[in-house]
């Protein structure tokens, strides 16, 4: 562990000492200035942002005798070194948890909010703290109390110099974000070598006099120049590098005698160096970091596009907006195919609406000119026609919501071809409808028996009653009268035969579901007609018990009538099963509330078994010898398309009841 | 054509078929009686008339077949005729089976339904041509002492005199005498025309063992 940290420790011991002693140099090579940032503090700052995050106490230990030794060279007491290496650590430290804390495990400067935090935080409220500590160092080692608050005030500009300018520079290398730039291409690299020697010769020109003239302080802004646009260009990183530069530029001239900083003595020549560093750091940090949350921004803003580009080239779609308070609609060029518009020009409302269907029209205004007082989602599914004749289905969803700008709503949307799912849709429910129509045939299969001798009964009464008149007719004189009546009465079964032949062929037609108005007591009552034979062959009775006051309903009523089939066939067998003494269905029509008619379907058969209650309603799933097990699925589905329900459920003595609840709708709503 | 005292049971529960097929009988001179179920025509049923029953197969409560078991049962004896709606092999054979003069199909043809309910009427008339007879035959019988149907059981069982004697345990002689006096009540001359006459009934078995 403690070897793992070995080169780090030494690294930083010597670190330590040389930014002491370059700190020393500044001070003696020259009368005129000072350190203008203490050095130290920010090697312990940026050791304990990187290397030393965890191992605070092996930094301070490795930093106390480069400081000491550093210290002694100086011939200051060993209390004052002492103290302030104290403050140095400390304001180390802090500084450097506060900036994990708030910067983030990577610290990143890269947004105003987080620049501005380091700034109040890190380069100034930290230093002014620390500094009460730091400027009581010189009084311990004997100087007067009476220079308390210049001791203060320099300490405080040092290590916010030293925050500001190198802090900076350290969090950007811990960061990985100089590393990063410099990867970013030759292009990128020469122009930020470019600037920043622009930096340097602007700085170095700014500064380039010797003799005392307030003009040369108008020439500093000049360094602002070559800084912003590092900055601008370079985010953060460039304008944390520039400062460095300036910093450096700026101490050396102090320290030759050239620039602005040089006319007072020693200290308040710092305190005025140290003020520039900070007005020029201050606001170029913020203007890169401003600089660096628009580029991130934008590359936001570059991968959203790239994403939504990417699924609407995948999922064929098309977008559109529509402003309200202008009336301009956009139609992104895949949109303007899919709504078969022209592929250039303006569009008003009437345009875009031109290639839809006309029946269609209106249902997709609706959504793509959603009403514009309020914000919401809407989606709808229209055709559009093409202009080489052929039809689409096109899926439009919409939300308008209040503009950001101006006191008005907008719309915008999605636009996509659904024409293959429509028509998978279109093939389902073709298929529905067969396999419906399949099962309707099978059943009057099995009631083919029962239904040609219900039909041979009108037949023979129609032939008795032919006899009938034929020999009446060879009488003379003839009985016109009993003829006439025999003639009415065939007139009368040939009628009833044919309402049979009518009611079976309506069973075995194919047709698309159909609503019409039904009276569910009449159609119980129908369907009681087509068994009638089959439950005398059964030894069967079926009894109704209608509901008085029933509303009419709306549907399908042939395929209401083959549930119904289906249903008390089932129930016939069931009551087969148990050599049951009377075998008895019962069909009961109730309503049930304001909104639904149940019919039950009554038997009172063996019921239904534990294991089969889960299976009823599956494919194929069939207690019968001869069953598909397709009945009740497809009397499920054709009661679902209805808006019912079927359900089955054991009585509480013998035998099962089969539930329809259809709703009652007004006015024939179609069913969905 | 019929003479009117021939009567057709009809029992249809459809109503339209039993008012037209009943109005058509009695336009081709039959008498008809209709009853809407078996129940009905059960209740009602007088044996002694002649007639036949004209039945439809199937029938809510009480179907066809079950009414003819149940005629069976009561020993009513009377020609069934079916009408079916449609042609069930099953049922046809089950009927026919159980003595059905025949078994129509609806819509049913005059033609054949007129040939049917002719031969109900012959059969009918044939059974109760057999039962005068038989009674004549069981009259005859019932005349006869114990002795005397003790020889005409032997007689027509191929014995002879000597063996009749023996088996009686009586002379030759007596049984002679017996045996015309048996021949004479029973107005037949040849022992073959006793054994014809005797194969209609069903004679009460031999007391002895033959």
């Amino acid at each position: 562990m403690l070897r793992d940290a070995a080169p780090a420790a030494i690294l930083l011991f010597v670190a330590y000492l040389l930014s002491a002693e370059l700190s020393n140099l500044v001070g003696t090579f020259s009368n005129r200035i000072f350190a203008p940032l203490w050095l130290t503090n920010v090697v312990l700052f940026a050791a304990l942002m990187s290397a030393f995050r965890d191992r605070i106490l092996l930094c301070v230990a490795m930093a106390l005798p480069a400081h000491v030794i550093a210290g002694i060279e100086t011939g200051l007491p060993l209390a004052q070194i002492l103290a302030a290496f104290v403050a140095g650590v400390a304001i180390a430290v802090v500084s450097s948890q506060l900036a994990l804390r708030m910067l983030g495990e990577t610290p990143w400067l890269g947004t105003t909010s987080k620049a501005a935090r380091y700034i109040v935080l890190i380069g100034f409220a930290c230093p002014a703290i620390f500094a009460f500590v730091g400027g009581a160092a010189p009084i311990l080692g004997g100087r007067g109390h009476g220079q308390y608050l210049t001791y203060w005030t320099q300490w405080f500009l040092a290590n916010a110099v030293g925050a500001l300018t190198l802090g900076t520079a350290a969090i950007l290398v811990v960061e990985g974000n100089l590393t990063r730039l410099w990867q970013s291409g030759h292009a990128r690299q020469i122009e930020a070598i470019g600037l920043l020697f622009a930096v340097f010769i602007t700085t170095h020109a700014a500064l380039q006099t010797g003799k005392p003239d307030p003009a040369d302080l108008l020439r500093l802004p000049l360094i602002y120049a070559p800084v912003a646009w590092l900055a601008i260009r370079f985010g953060v990183a460039g304008a944390g590098v520039s400062v460095v530069v300036v910093t450096m530029v700026a101490t050396w001239h102090a320290m030759n005698g050239t620039g602005p900083f040089i006319h007072g003595d020693a200290s308040s020549n710092t305190i005025a160096l140290q003020t520039f560093l900070i007005a020029l750091a201050v606001p170029m940090l913020l203007l890169g970091a401003a600089s660096d949350q628009a580029q991130a921004a934008e590359d936001r803003l570059d991968e959203e596009k790239e994403r939504i580009s990417l699924a609407a080239s995948v999922t064929n779609a098309g977008f559109y907006r529509h402003e309200f308070s202008s009336g301009t609609t956009w139609v992104s060029d895949s949109g303007r195919g899919l709504l078969g518009l022209p592929a250039a020009g303006d569009l008003t409302r009437e345009r875009m609406l031109a290639g839809i269907h006309p029946d269609d029209c209106q249902i997709a205004a609706s959504v793509m000119f959603a009403d514009r007082r309020r914000a919401g989602e809407s989606s709808a599914e229209f055709r559009v026609l093409s202009s080489d004749g052929s039809l689409r289905w096109v899926m439009a969803r919409s939300r308008t919501k209040a503009s950001k700008h101006r006191n008005a709503y907008d719309t915008g949307g999605i636009v996509l071809d659904v024409t293959a799912r429509k028509s998978a849709e279109a093939e389902a429910e073709q298929r529905r409808r067969e396999l419906t129509h399949l099962m309707r045939v099978s059943q009057m299969g099995q009631l083919s028996g029962s239904l040609a001798h219900e039909l041979s009964q009108p037949l023979t009464a129609i032939l008795a009653k032919a006899e009938v008149a034929r020999v009446l007719l060879r009488e003379t004189p003839c009985d016109s009268k009993a003829v006439t009546a025999a003639v009415d009465t065939i007139i009368r079964e040939d009628q009833r035969a044919g309402e049979i032949i009518k009611r079976m062929r309506s069973l075995l037609k194919n047709k698309e579901l159909t609503v019409e108005p039904i009276d569910i007591n009449d159609l119980c009552q129908g369907v009681r007609m087509l068994l009638h034979v089959e439950l005398i062959n059964k030894g069967a009775t079926l009894d109704i018990v209608p509901a008085p006051d029933l509303p009419i309903i709306f549907g399908d009523s042939v395929q209401l009538q083959q549930v119904l089939i289906n249903l008390v066939m089932n129930a016939i067998e069931a009551a087969h099963r148990v050599d049951a003494l009377r075998r008895t269905v019962v069909i009961t029509i109730r309503r049930l509330g304001a909104d639904k008619v149940e019919i039950a379907v009554r038997d009172n058969g063996p019921g239904i078994g534990a294991d089969e209650q889960a299976h009823l309603f599956e494919p194929f799933f069939t207690t019968k010898e001869r069953g598909l097990g397709l009945g009740l699925p497809i009397c499920s589905t054709i009661l679902r398309r209805h808006g019912g329900t079927l359900s089955l459920e054991n009585n509480d003595g013998h035998g099962v009841t089969a539930f329809l609840r259809l709703p009652i709708r007004p006015n024939g709503v179609p069913v969905s | 054509m019929m003479d009117q005292s021939y009567v057709v049971f009809l029992v249809d529960d459809d109503e339209a078929v039993r008012e037209s097929v009943a109005e058509l009988l009695q336009a081709k001179g039959y008498a008809v009686r209709a009853f809407e179920s078996a129940g009905e025509f059960l209740d009602k049923h007088e044996p002694s008339v002649a007639g036949c029953a004209l039945i439809d197969l199937s029938m809510p409560e009480v179907d066809g077949l079950t009414l003819q078991r149940t005629l069976a049962e009561l020993n009513h004896e009377r020609p069934v005729i079916f009408l079916s709606g449609h042609g069930d092999l099953a049922s046809g054979v089950q009927a026919m089976r159980a003595g059905a003069v025949d078994f129509l199909e609806k819509p049913v043809n005059l033609a054949d339904l007129m040939a049917a309910i002719e031969r109900a009427a012959a059969r009918e008339k044939e059974t109760r041509k057999r039962e005068q007879e038989q009674n004549a035959i069981r009259a005859r019988l019932d005349r006869l002492t114990r002795r005397e149907l003790e020889v005409l059981q032997r007689v027509i069982a191929g014995r002879l005199n000597k063996q009749i004697a023996y088996e009686l345990g009586a002379g030759e002689k007596t049984v002679k005498v017996h045996r015309s006096r048996m021949m004479t009540k029973m107005g037949v001359h040849t022992v073959a025309d006793l054994v014809r006459m005797t194969e209609k009934v069903n004679l009460p078995p031999s007391s002895a063992a033959l």
